[in-house]
């Protein structure tokens, strides 16, 4: 099983403080109350826990969890 | 299918940058396309949330290295200069009048400092052969502010307009020019084909031209994005600075522009006379890591500007009726000077990074950047030139002078901090920020990104938000 | 006595747009070993073989050529065969070989850049064809010795204006830049065009927008000659030589035009092929 969609979860949890398992795969990061800041502190916490790299440009396009979740999906899994 | 438009110069982004550059290249005889949002109330727009005030002289900062202030007043005074006669051009073009109100004021309230700013100001007007009259704050029209002023500064050679008005006139000559062709839409992106360059617009339209000017703002590069042509044009680095603003109905008369000095990486308050009588108030300044333009004015923001505004300005403003809320965003590059001109990729011109002195510097703007596709080559070493050499601060270095500017803005107007406190608290600022930056902690690594990405000193208040929000 | 020119009915011009953004679409180039550029044409019937060197001492033809056979291919009214042809700038000899192979006589191959004149040759035997139909004039127009008019005159002359930063000593800029506002070939030819031209003789023009159409139609009028404009090309500027001093060659362009001596807009522009005779010849000629 995919441990990666877990893991984002509970990264935004804690970007958030929003319960892991209450985050939808359709929710906008803005609707989790995420600021750019936070964004910043999700790539940064990505690349610390999952080793993906997230540039600046990528993290304008990223705007649901679905679409964070479809970014870092291994590489040999992406379609 | 739609038609391809061919056009000698395409201009992406019609905010008062790229309407002003059009219209100087229509006037130079090139046929232009224009693609960009006609409709007026364009959200996140930086022309549309401007006051506006020609700001010559009132922009200076004490901080400011001499330098520095010798090419930005330099180049504003020139736009100055020819700025009644390029609205009469405009007016006389539009059939519409455009009137410019002549004089600003600043105000120095409690903070210590202001003074010394008042006289930085004062004597870049002066060195200049211009008028800076020192008066009694009560002799300034509009001004009662919560904290006592205690200084006031006239300036008449500054001035305040409306900014949509002159956008709405080069809208209509635009509109109307044979030579102008206007692509309602946003522009989704930018690509060569041969030797044309292809601006595509969210309507499915495509415009085919041999040069591209991108005058969009914060919105550069979203367009641009990566790749070859992105690569070619190397474009410095563009950030925005998100600023809220409001029209409002005052029970007061503002008949000149009234505002305070730049201070805490914010640019103050202002009241700019508007048209019937309105009131502008401006604005919010935070530094932007990304300009998502759907973002609605929170209450945050506008709390800020009425709280900052009753507190600097006029107290009037909790009795005055709310008529618009805007948000813009200003866009600048890491050095804070504009961007104008031809780009690393000889058919592709920049103009913008204006950052708060967008609609003084429009027509300057316009001029370089048509010269540089009429006359290639003619301003290659001007000190606007996206060409030049940005050097990125190392956050160390930056730190020992701006930490104080950090202190300033915690205390906020009125705001007092016991005698040698202020010292304490700004070296303290800086080796905790200097310290949160080495490491590997995600702390660390967190602040390294920001201020990488951003190495100004509007960076700092978002570092100290950052660093303080990891627990 | 024959008569080469067309017939007097004025039918209006084809007109023809090649798609923005690409080069050499009438005659794609493919590259052969050595770095030569090699290419096909198929003109009235017959198909044709061009080769340059592609090291950039030979122009290889551009749509702005090309458009001149392409305009012939349409309208046969202008006879060649046993016509004694000038090819005026020969480059390559796209002109000279499409003209032997309809059946010319001979063919002067004149090209002040000596490589052109050479090439020329080279591809009349490339195409199997007798270089003893060839006379080779490695001159200037200006200055060549005329021992008898010609009965065709084929011509796409030069039409960029001139600046330092792109016009070197290059033997291909004497085929792309003429003087300072891109008119000088076109200058000489109408200057000399009444003791070139036999008595019935056609020149056929490939006139680009960039040069002041009307200026040349209004001096033939002057000078008793009629232009007929059999075919209007809508193409790009081919600036591939140029790109990077474009932008040097367009802001000359802007002034012309802002003096309505040339016309484009963008990068696009038109090649107009023109068949000019002398007005008082007779109308419906017979071969």
């Amino acid at each position: 099983m995919n441990p990666v969609p877990e893991e984002i979860r509970r990264i935004l949890a804690s970007i958030t403080g929003r319960d892991a398992d209450s985050i939808g795969e359709q929710e906008r990061l803005s609707d989790l109350g995420m600021d750019s800041l936070d964004r910043v502190l999700l790539a940064v916490l990505v690349e610390e826990r999952l080793g993906r790299a997230l540039s600046d440009d990528a993290l304008t396009g990223i705007r649901t969890v679905a679409d964070l979740q479809q970014r870092l999906q291994p590489e040999e899994n992406r379609q | 299918m739609v038609d391809t438009i061919y056009a000698d110069v395409t201009v992406v982004g019609s905010g008062l940058l790229g309407l002003s550059t059009a219209f100087e290249l229509v006037g130079r005889g090139l046929t232009v396309a224009v693609v960009g949002p006609r409709t007026g109330a364009y959200t996140g727009q930086a022309s549309r949330a401007a006051g506006a005030m020609l700001t010559v002289f009132s922009e200076v900062e004490s901080s400011h290295p001499a330098e520095r202030v010798a090419v930005e007043v330099a180049e504003r005074l020139a736009a100055r200069d020819g700025y009644q006669a390029w609205l009469e051009q405009i007016s006389a073009a539009s059939g519409r009048r455009l009137d410019l109100i002549g004089g600003v004021w600043v105000v120095a309230n409690g903070y210590g400092d202001d003074a010394v700013e008042l006289k930085a100001i004062a004597a870049a007007a002066e060195t200049r052969g211009h008028h800076a009259d020192f008066a009694s704050p009560r002799e300034v029209p509009g001004l009662a502010p919560q904290i006592r002023a205690h200084e006031a500064l006239w300036l008449p050679y500054e001035a305040s307009l409306d900014p949509g008005a002159v956008m709405d006139a080069l809208a209509a000559v635009l509109h109307a020019h044979p030579r102008c062709t206007w692509v309602d839409a946003t522009a989704t992106g930018v690509h060569e084909q041969g030797e044309h360059l292809v601006v595509d617009a969210a309507d499915g339209g495509s415009t085919m031209s041999a040069h591209l000017v991108l005058a969009a703002g914060a919105g550069i590069p979203a367009v641009l994005a990566e790749g070859e042509l992105a690569e070619r044009v190397d474009a410095p680095p563009l950030r925005s600075g998100r600023g809220v603003s409001l029209v409002v109905r005052a029970p007061f008369i503002v008949p000149a522009a009234v505002r305070t000095p730049n201070r805490g990486f914010a640019c103050g308050s202002h009241l700019v006379p508007r048209p019937d009588g309105a009131t502008y108030l401006g604005a919010t300044n935070r530094l932007s890591t990304e300009p998502d333009y759907t973002t609605r004015p929170s209450l945050d923001e506008i709390a800020t500007l009425i709280h900052d505004g009753a507190a600097e300005l006029n107290v009037g403003l909790r009795e005055a009726a709310l008529l618009e809320v805007r948000v813009g965003h200003r866009p600048v590059t890491i050095d804070h000077l504009p961007v104008f001109g031809r780009s690393g990729h000889p058919m592709v011109h920049l103009a913008t990074g204006t950052y708060r002195c967008g609609v003084l510097l429009a027509p300057r703007a316009a001029s370089l950047v048509a010269d540089g596709i009429t006359n290639p080559g003619s301003h290659a070493d001007h000190p606007y030139s996206p060409r030049r050499h940005i050097t990125a601060p190392a956050l160390e270095d930056f730190l020992d002078t701006a930490a104080r500017g950090l202190v300033e803005m915690i205390c906020q107007p009125g705001g007092q901090l016991p005698a040698g406190s202020e010292e304490k608290l700004a070296s303290f600022l800086r080796a905790g920020l200097l310290e949160m930056s080495v490491g590997s902690t995600t702390r660390a690594a967190v602040v390294r990104r920001l201020w990488n990405g951003t190495p100004m000193a509007e960076c700092l208040p978002l570092l100290m938000d950052a660093a303080g929000r990891l627990r | 006595m024959s008569i080469t020119h067309v017939d007097g009915a004025a039918s209006a011009p084809t007109r023809f747009t090649l798609s923005a953004g690409r080069g050499n679409v009438l005659l794609p180039a493919s590259t052969a070993p050595q770095g030569r550029l090699v290419g096909e044409y198929l003109f009235r019937g017959h198909r044709m073989r061009l080769e340059t060197s592609g090291d950039g001492s030979v122009l290889f033809p551009t749509d702005v050529g090309v458009s001149l056979l392409a305009a012939l291919n349409h309208d046969a009214v202008v006879r060649m065969a046993g016509k004694r042809v000038l090819d005026i700038g020969c480059g390559s000899g796209l002109y000279t070989v499409a003209v032997l192979l309809a059946g010319a006589a001979t063919v002067s191959a004149l090209d002040v850049n000596p490589a052109c004149v050479a090439a020329a040759i080279e591809n009349v035997a490339r195409n199997g064809l007798d270089v003893d139909r060839v006379q080779s004039l490695p001159v200037d127009l200006a200055t060549v010795t005329i021992d008898e008019p010609w009965d065709l005159l084929v011509c796409n002359p030069p039409h960029f204006p001139h600046d330092p930063v792109y016009a070197g000593d290059d033997g291909v800029q004497a085929a792309l830049v003429g003087g300072m506002d891109g008119r000088a070939l076109y200058n000489v030819l109408l200057a000399r065009l009444d003791e070139l031209l036999a008595p019935d003789g056609v020149l056929v023009l490939a006139h680009s927008s960039l040069t002041d159409i009307a200026r040349t139609q209004a001096a033939l009028t002057a000078a008793g000659y009629r232009s007929r404009t059999v075919q209007i090309c809508e193409l790009d500027i081919p600036l591939r030589r140029f790109a990077e001093h474009r932008d040097v060659l367009l802001a000359h362009l802007y002034e012309l035009r802002n003096q309505n001596r040339a016309r484009f807009t963008g990068l696009r522009f038109e090649v107009h092929t023109l068949a000019i005779t002398r007005a008082s010849d007779q109308e419906g000629g017979v071969g």
